[in-house]
């Protein structure tokens, strides 16, 4: 189900009244269960059965931590991780495997690549591991604080931390110690209006009319439309795409963080103005925040982060953004794509450990257009999962010398302005001029719901859907 | 704020209104919103005697030669949209010409039920100003383009002019053509060709129910496509389905050398050239007549460029 579809608006409608209904507040985690199963299998009803069996997995290895024998811990905490490690693999890369290691008549092969890709597992697996984690390790929380003694009472929080429908297919990837703790009634008079509205505002106005419209243009991408253009019309297509991949997922999460705080929970930013970033780390800080420090937390560290020598340090950083970039899909292109970024802050690292960099606002903004600028050449990858695509794009761009195309270049010019003149608000912030623009912000938003209603694009999925 | 920001809204959309209102500015910003402000233009406006539907091959008819006719053929999709849009409205065209080429494209559900939509259809029929044709993006881009003029822009069709066919084995238009060849000559799926006829068959049944009188078309592409595997097998169905002894057709034997842009989509003057054609068909058929056959005729005039 769609953020942006009428039958979404009339789901959450619904579960909005009878959530908080008084007489009904006992209820309120089930009612929240059972819309975000609606949600998850509206259109694939029996991709619910795989979330169950992904959720059980966690029911039974969190609940065992906790309340079983304490010399099995440990086994229990690695079979909870192992297996939803083992759903990812064999739901997510089964085609990779088949067709990089079976040869096309193998049965294997056959049977491998035939493997769907059931939406949002990525999300769910990942949230599912740091239950895992954080109950082992009990850093955040005392386990018996959140983890009820009844298995049902238990199984019915877990299913609602891992299937809340916000988050559920698209992220932010929620932490079980940032979520389990929130678990309780909720009342109608706690909700923040003016906050939830801006949010909603906002995150919909990036997805439907930022991102929706952008999509219809940066289709010129495919191959092999884009032999057709010329070397400008190419480059703005690669910066088109950019902003519309940020309004496409900051959007999604900006809803998502929305939708949430409507229900009385909170989730962290997923997003903060990464295209002003002037580091490959800094972008890291602020791009898809709950994925990149979810990598942080549970597998850079673990894998002794820059505890260990120079050498290991460039090693983690290298496995952490290929497995990073594999999260994001199932083909080579986007193992590429990690490492590229991999390369990037190992590079970054090693200047900066060796070369002192002074401060000025010109060598911000010339690190700040190299960021960008080495970030949007990556998302081609995104777009174009091909390699040899990716090569012809910049073949095409030196060869293909010229302008025309001018009115494809306007409207991706029209239609980006909004997601740069976001970020150049936040790296105002602090000035006069501002902060007397804040007092008017209802201009902003409200210009926003007058284009949410006269200027959508056609209602597409979101882009990070397919990981 | 949030009052404050509704009111803003809603006198945005107020302006907006009025300015629609006195200032049509109409514009297409891409493929699909072409798409939809076409089917809009048909269900919000006066009635046609003869609909034309098809995939982007006969969207690429020059209209302005056709009058009386409407064209519900879409870029990126096939018949069955434009049978489906049609089947939605309350109009009743007395023919209905409905292109051949295309036949393994299904409904387009997530464009019917936009245009088709029980909410948003009567709201956009109420209010003019919320049509696609009349966002405000694409006003603004109009006036923009407009302002600057077009040919400076390289607003005038920059994309056809790219994959106009030239020589050379390099070109795209050759590399689009090689495509294109794999397509055309692969043998479409029966079991799938087979149900896109039996919902042919229905849809046709349905229109000549209420007196609609069907007559189907090929247009033309490039030569070496136009008797491949998928056509040949397209046709050897629509004989099957709607036997010539009861169904009239137009068609343009082994294509004619007409030029194509990119082998399947006809340039400017040749659309032309065939819109011609076609016109002079559609009408002499319509007027009960069969027309010489298609390979005797003359070539249509080329317009000078």
């Amino acid at each position: 189900m769609l953020f942006n579809s009428f039958a979404f608006v009339i789901l959450v409608i619904i579960t909005f009244i009878l959530y908080y209904i008084p007489r009904l507040s006992k209820i309120q985690i089930p009612v929240l269960v059972i819309a975000s199963l609606i949600f998850y299998g509206y259109n694939q009803p029996v991709l619910v059965l795989l979330l169950l069996f992904s959720v059980s997995i966690n029911i039974l290895s969190s609940y065992k931590v906790t309340y079983g024998d304490v010399r099995n811990r440990k086994m229990w905490a690695t079979f909870g991780v192992v297996l939803n490690l083992a759903v990812l693999l064999f739901f997510k890369y089964s085609p990779l495997i088949g067709n990089t290691f079976f040869n096309a008549p193998s049965s294997i092969g056959e049977f491998l690549i035939t493997i769907p890709l059931p939406i949002g597992i990525s999300f769910f697996t990942f949230q599912g591991i740091s239950l895992m984690v954080d109950v082992y390790k009990e850093n955040h929380f005392t386990n018996t604080a959140v983890i009820p003694r009844s298995l049902r009472a238990h199984s019915i929080r877990t299913l609602f931390f891992i299937g809340f429908f916000p988050q559920l297919v698209a992220g932010p990837i929620v932490k079980a110690h940032d979520f389990m703790p929130q678990i309780e009634t909720k009342k109608i008079e706690n909700i923040n209006w003016e906050q939830c509205f801006k949010l909603l505002v906002l995150g919909y106005f990036l997805k439907m009319v930022i991102a929706d419209n952008l999509k219809e243009f940066t289709f010129w991408i495919t191959f092999p439309y884009f032999q057709g253009l010329k070397t400008i019309p190419l480059i703005g297509l690669l910066l088109g795409y950019s902003f519309q991949i940020f309004a496409d997922f900051a959007g999604y999460s900006l809803i998502a963080i929305g939708l949430a705080k409507a229900f009385g929970y909170s989730f962290r930013d997923n997003f903060n103005f990464p295209y002003i970033s002037t580091s490959f780390k800094e972008f890291w800080k602020r791009w898809h925040i709950s994925l990149s420090s979810f990598l942080m937390e549970y597998l850079y560290i673990p894998l002794g982060g820059n505890k260990k020598g120079k050498i290991r340090t460039y090693i983690n950083l290298m496995l952490t953004m290929i497995l990073g970039g594999l999260w994001h899909g199932a083909a080579w292109s986007y193992a590429v794509w990690g490492t590229f970024h991999g390369v990037a802050l190992a590079v970054e690292r090693f200047i900066t450990d060796k070369i002192k960099i002074g401060k000025s606002l010109f060598i911000d903004v010339l690190k700040g257009i190299m960021v960008f600028g080495f970030v949007t050449l990556a998302w081609l990858l995104f777009k174009l999962p091909e390699f040899s695509h990716v090569i012809e794009y910049f073949k095409t761009m030196m060869a293909n010398q010229g302008i025309l195309s001018g009115s494809l270049l306007l409207y991706i010019m029209l239609y980006s302005l909004p997601v740069i003149l976001y970020h150049i608000n936040y790296l105002l912030r602090e000035r006069k001029v501002e902060v007397n623009v804040r007092k008017m912000e209802y201009l902003p938003y409200g210009f926003m719901v007058f284009l949410i209603i006269t200027n959508s694009g056609p209602a597409g999925a979101f882009i990070y859907f397919q990981f | 704020m949030i009052r404050k920001a509704l009111l803003t809204a809603f006198t945005l959309l107020l302006l907006h209104a009025l300015f629609v209102y006195v200032n049509p500015i109409s514009s297409s910003q891409y493929a699909w919103q072409g798409n939809t402000i076409k089917a809009q233009q048909f269900i919000y406006g006066d009635a046609s005697e003869s609909i034309i539907v098809g995939s982007s091959l006969s969207n690429r008819l020059v209209m302005d030669s056709l009058q009386g006719m409407t064209n519900l053929s879409f870029s990126g999709q096939g018949i069955f949209d434009g049978l489906s849009i049609l089947n939605h409205s309350s109009k009743s065209p007395r023919l209905v010409f409905i292109e051949t080429n295309i036949m393994m494209r299904d409904e387009n559900e997530n464009f019917t039920s936009y245009i088709n939509s029980p909410v948003l259809s009567p709201i956009k029929r109420a209010i003019p100003s919320l049509r696609d044709e009349f966002q405000p993006v694409g006003i603004l881009g109009e006036i923009i383009i407009r302002t600057l003029k077009k040919d400076e822009l390289g607003q005038s069709n920059d994309l056809e002019e790219m994959t106009t066919q030239r020589s050379g084995d390099d070109t795209f238009f050759q590399k689009m053509l090689t495509l294109q060849a794999e397509n055309y000559n692969q043998t479409p799926d029966t079991t799938v060709l087979r149900a896109r006829f039996e919902d042919l068959a229905k849809a046709v049944e349905n229109l000549e129910v209420n007196g609609v009188r069907v007559i189907f078309f090929e247009m033309p592409v490039n030569e070496t496509l136009c008797d491949l595997a998928e056509p040949q097998m397209i046709r050897e169905y629509y004989r099957r389905y709607f036997p010539e002894s009861k169904y009239d057709y137009i068609r343009v034997p082994h294509c004619d050398g007409y030029v194509t842009t990119d082998g399947a989509h006809l340039g400017g003057a040749e659309a032309l050239r065939y819109t011609k054609f076609f016109k002079r068909h559609a009408e002499a058929l319509a007027a009960g007549q069969h027309p010489a056959p298609a390979s005797a005729t003359l070539p249509e005039q080329i317009p000078a460029p």
